[in-house]
């Protein structure tokens, strides 16, 4: 800030953004310090979605807690029950059956490239191209129809169980999947005709936001956010949870770490995710969907921490159980929530206009950020 | 001036992709006319099923008001002498409460509490949410 524009009465303006703007993806209100379009800080304020996730989960037994852990990551639920599944089973050493444990896989990867849809349709709209969004809905509309079959929700899946899933896939699910990675993978390439590698979607998102690696890791981001850094680093591979070891795929980095970079990893782990599920659709065989376990869940006394790698980045969850039907402690380890930290950050120097598309590219969802 | 040569072209392929889709048929559902097939897995209302005597199947284990992450589904039971089993007087389950999740009918050990594929339940008073046994047991 000048000095003259001081001295004239020009000072810093506090802008308000959200919590019901339309690109904040949720409630999330954003307190940005302006100098002219200059933003000279910005701080998010969260909670206007905040449930108490955590306490609740206090008072509901271990088998109620996947059914509310539907609601953190409500675009995701299925990595959601993944994570909060494998605490207790971790606790009680169940071996979950093999035919459980590639539905289990073929549903969170399926959801993994639901999700990312909705990145790229929404990112598209924040950036200004509405098409995108159309086609993006269009698909993730088929995996929806797909889990519905299944567990019989489209949204609010509550399909794992402690040892296994709930249901055993219907006749027409296997069809149904593989025919949908058929119609899915040329998709890919007409979305990059789209927006990808759209001159105009490029100029307003390469360079813009950059994190470098230490800040990435300083930050403790996860997920593509920091693999477009260029680390690679994938719960998935280096800690392999369920049966992921078995699988062949590739880890999708960026390099520079900035928006399109952030962009292009989800991308290209779309098409990652679909390998992985028809590996995992020639390893399934018939067999048992769920291990036997008692009626009442009682893991024994002690604590856990878990994690898998959603969508958006590493959801841990440390649950401490006192040996009763309810967790004594349950804390939710959120990668929206963790990613949206360094937002502070990244906005600092950025002109107002770019505060969308950065705030885009971190793809955060509120209910996971506030539980 | 290449750049607006550029942008043009980049627009017009996007267009191209569009102009595709325009020639197939639509894959929007014409809501209130037209509706989609719901799954028969679908986790709508819940339903009480009769047995094949045609009296309640329900003996009132309030196993499924236990289970209910939510608390929603309320009932009394008293037990019948001479049938020598256990009925329930009321049955009420809340929806404005009810987030679907399934486990009550998952627990119940009759089978006979299910989910109907139904969806539309919109009301403009909240106590038409509250289902009393005379709704329930279909
Ligand atoms: S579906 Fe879930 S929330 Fe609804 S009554 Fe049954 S257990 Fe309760
Ligand atoms: S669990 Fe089934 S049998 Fe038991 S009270 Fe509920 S509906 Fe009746």
């Amino acid at each position: 800030m000048t000095e003259t524009l001081k001295n004239t009465g020009f000072e810093e303006m506090t802008l308000n953004m959200g919590p019901q703007h339309p690109s904040t993806h949720g409630v999330l209100h954003l307190l940005l310090k302006m100098d002219g379009e200059v933003i000279t800080e910005a701080r998010p304020d969260i909670g206007y979605l905040h449930r108490g996730m955590e306490k609740l989960a206090e008072k509901r037994t271990w088998g109620a807690n996947i059914a509310l852990s539907d609601r953190w990551d409500y675009i995701a639920s299925m990595s959601n029950n993944f994570a909060a599944v494998l605490g207790p089973e971790k606790l009680m050493n169940i071996a979950v059956p093999k035919r459980a444990e590639y539905i289990r896989i073929i549903m969170a990867e399926l959801n993994r490239i639901a999700s990312h849809l909705i990145f790229f349709g929404t990112y598209g709209i924040d950036i200004g191209a509405f098409t995108p969004f159309f086609y993006a809905f269009r698909e993730r509309e088929m995996i929806l129809d797909l889990y519905e079959s299944v567990c019989g929700a489209r949204l609010t899946y509550n399909y794992f169980r402690i040892g296994g899933v709930s249901a055993d896939l219907p006749e027409e699910f296997v069809p149904g999947v593989k025919a949908f990675i058929k119609y899915f993978r040329p998709k890919l390439k007409e979305y990059d005709t789209l927006l990808s590698t759209n001159p105009i979607f490029m100029d307003r998102t390469v360079g813009v936001g950059a994190i470098s690696k230490e800040e990435a890791v300083d930050w403790a981001l996860s997920g593509p956010n920091i693999r477009a850094s260029g680390i690679s680093f994938d719960i998935r591979k280096e800690d392999p949870y369920s049966v992921y070891s078995e699988f062949d795929f590739n880890i999708p980095t960026g390099k520079n770490g900035d928006c399109w970079d952030r962009y292009m990893v989800r991308m290209n782990e779309m098409s990652e995710s679909a390998r992985i599920i028809e590996q995992a659709l020639e390893k399934l065989e018939p067999g048992d969907i769920m291990a036997k376990v008692a009626k009442v869940i009682r893991p024994p006394a002690g604590e856990i921490y878990t994690h898998v790698e959603a969508p958006k980045g590493e959801l841990g969850v440390y649950c401490i159980s006192d040996g009763s039907t309810m967790p004594y402690r349950y804390k939710v380890r959120g990668p929206s929530f963790v990613n949206l930290a360094i937002l502070q950050k990244m906005l600092r120097g950025l002109k107002i206009a770019d505060v969308v598309a950065v705030l885009g590219s971190i793809d955060i969802v509120l209910g996971e950020v506030d539980r | 001036m290449t750049k607006i040569f550029k942008y043009t072209w980049a627009i017009l392929k996007g267009m191209g992709i569009t102009l595709k889709y325009f020639f197939i048929k639509p894959v929007t559902v014409q809501y209130p006319k037209e509706k989609i097939k719901i799954s028969p897995r679908w986790r709508g209302t819940l339903k009480q099923l009769k047995n094949e005597k045609g009296e309640e199947a329900c003996d009132g284990c309030r196993i499924c008001e236990k289970i209910c992450p939510v608390n929603c589904i309320s009932m009394e039971v008293y037990k019948d002498e001479k049938k020598n089993r256990r009925f329930t007087s009321s049955y009420t389950v809340n929806f404005g409460r009810c987030m679907f999740c399934g486990l009550c009918v998952e627990a119940c050990p009759k089978k006979c509490l299910v989910h109907t594929t139904d969806f539309e339940f919109c009301t403009y008073e909240r106590e038409s949410l509250i289902l009393t046994k005379d709704k329930i047991l279909r």
